[in-house]
């Protein structure tokens, strides 16, 4: 760190400390906190009314799951076309990059309109344990250069709160690279859909796939269909089903950041060694293994991935670090 | 506001948002929680949204998310902190839909603010979401990447990935 940076961080923390001073005053304290059973609430702002609100909201969404197939509501029509425009995601080939490490066939680098270059992977990093997690990444334009952003969801990883971003299939880009694009990207689109079509407001757009993946330029709704129009799928990017355990459920560590960087490489190294054992093949600071169409690079990275979460599980508990929470 | 006085049982409630039901036990718990988080949590909310009027409703709901699991929760104030960032999110999130239909940017509306620290709080403002967010959990609450990441719901790897960015585009802005 430079002397710019802690002068930048200093001037950040004052900025912060300043602007929040100027927040709202908070609504009088809850000395006659209301009970459930209690009078009728006559606060305006009342936490109750708050909860009823949200109560009555969840029942409206009643159970409903973004993620469902439809084959009751098939529709035969010849040459289907999605009504809307276009919007083209055109296919850029596997990576050639990766935010941490991942395979040829677990990426894909694509283009939309207004966006060059979209990476979208599924790779093994360091998440929130700390633990070798797999996780769908995706970043725009290239890794390395000042700016450079990438984003990664933890696969398996739910929320108590409904959280579009823990939805399975999904990504969502919040101001990536720049406002106002707000990128939606599918990532398991079923094979055999030829067109997805997406909705937002009174917008109506549709792509083809690209290896079982979209991507729309805000959040929406999206149906996929066969080529002749059968609707295969839907997804609510506004709603969500949050498997998994949430975050409460991982353990926390003290853990440095250089210890946390430590980790963050073992899984590269050790993820890497065992891919190029199998006959995987990485190209300089790629981190993206490339096999053989003829050898089964599935069957080998989930053999890698499990190798590796145990190298540093091993190394984790060598660190000896102390454990803040538990799960 | 219409919607705001309904008054229902625990278990409709309960039933409805798929939340436990003992919350009647921990009032003075709870009350002694919101009076000591309170201003943080309003503050936290304002950092993020820059709006009045939403800020308080946001972190009123929060306080209202919490206090069904407030008993069950081992971190209150770690768990608040999450619910404010994804109800920003979420609101966020619908500004977006509003955005792609008007072309009018909501998020982070700049102050235009005086002063030694205006332009920089004119920065963080304009920041993308999840960047202002990293930014006002490491340099305002003071949380570590681990910690911001399980407030964020993402990897340490993206919260460095995020407050490298936030920094490159802050020093870009006050050195020129």
């Amino acid at each position: 760190m430079n002397d710019l940076d802690t002068e930048l961080e200093t001037a950040i923390r004052g900025a912060l400390a300043t602007d929040a001073a100027r927040a709202p005053r908070p609504a009088p304290q809850w000395d006659d906190l209301p009970r459930y059973a209690g009078a009728p609430v006559e606060r305006r702002r009342s936490p109750w009314g708050k909860v009823a609100v949200i109560g009555l909201a969840a029942a409206a969404i009643g159970g409903a799951v973004a993620i469902r197939s439809t084959s009751a509501s098939k529709v035969q029509i010849a040459a289907f076309v999605p009504a809307g425009v276009e919007y083209p995601l055109t296919d850029l080939g596997p990576a050639t990059q990766s935010m941490s490490i991942t395979t040829d066939g677990l990426s894909r680098k694509v283009s939309v309109p207004g966006l060059d270059s979209l990476t979208v992977e599924r790779s093994l990093d360091l998440g929130i344990g700390p633990t070798a997690v797999l996780g769908r990444c995706f970043f725009p334009g290239t890794l390395g250069i000042e700016g450079s952003f990438g984003m990664c969801n933890t696969e398996g990883m739910g929320s108590r709160i409904p959280e579009v971003l823990h939805a399975p299939g999904i990504s969502i880009s919040n101001g990536v690279p720049d406002p106002p694009f707000d990128y939606a990207i599918w990532t398991n689109v079923p094979r055999e859909a030829a067109f997805v079509a997406f909705t937002s407001g009174s917008q109506e757009l549709w792509q083809r796939p690209v290896s079982g993946m979209v991507v729309f330029p805000t959040m929406g709704l999206a149906t996929a269909y066969s080529a002749d129009g059968t609707e295969l799928a839907r997804i609510d990017f506004f709603k969500s089903v949050s498997p998994g355990p949430v975050a409460d459920d991982w353990p926390i560590y003290d853990i440095s950041d250089a210890q946390n960087e430590e980790l963050r490489l073992l899984i590269i190294s050790a993820t890497a060694a065992c891919l190029t054992a199998h006959g995987g093949m990485i190209a300089g600071e790629s981190n993206v293994a490339v096999f053989e169409p003829s050898i089964n690079q599935i069957e080998i990275w989930d053999s890698c991935v499990v190798e590796t979460k145990r190298i540093v599980a091993e190394r984790l508990t060598a660190m000896n670090v102390p454990l803040v929470k538990s799960p | 506001m219409i919607g705001m006085e309904i008054v229902t049982s625990p278990a409709t409630l309960a039933a409805a948002a798929s939340l436990p039901v003992t919350v009647t036990d921990d009032g003075d718990a709870f009350s002694a929680f919101y009076n000591e988080h309170c201003v943080s949590a309003s503050r936290l909310a304002w950092l993020l949204t820059h709006d009045r009027s939403s800020c308080e409703d946001i972190s009123h709901e929060a306080f209202a998310l919490v206090l069904p699991r407030f008993a069950s929760l081992d971190d209150p104030a770690a768990y608040l902190r999450r619910v404010i960032i994804n109800r920003v999110a979420e609101r966020n999130r619908r500004s977006s839909r509003e955005r792609l239909r008007i072309d009018f940017i909501t998020a982070g509306q700049p102050l235009v603010e005086d002063g030694p620290t205006g332009g920089l709080i004119d920065a963080i403002s304009v920041l993308p979401m999840n960047q202002r967010t990293a930014v006002v959990l490491r340099y305002w609450v003071d949380l570590n990447h681990i910690q911001i990441a399980d407030a964020m719901g993402i990897r340490p790897g993206t919260v460095r990935s995020l407050l490298s960015r936030a920094t490159a585009t802050l020093r870009k802005d006050i050195t020129s």
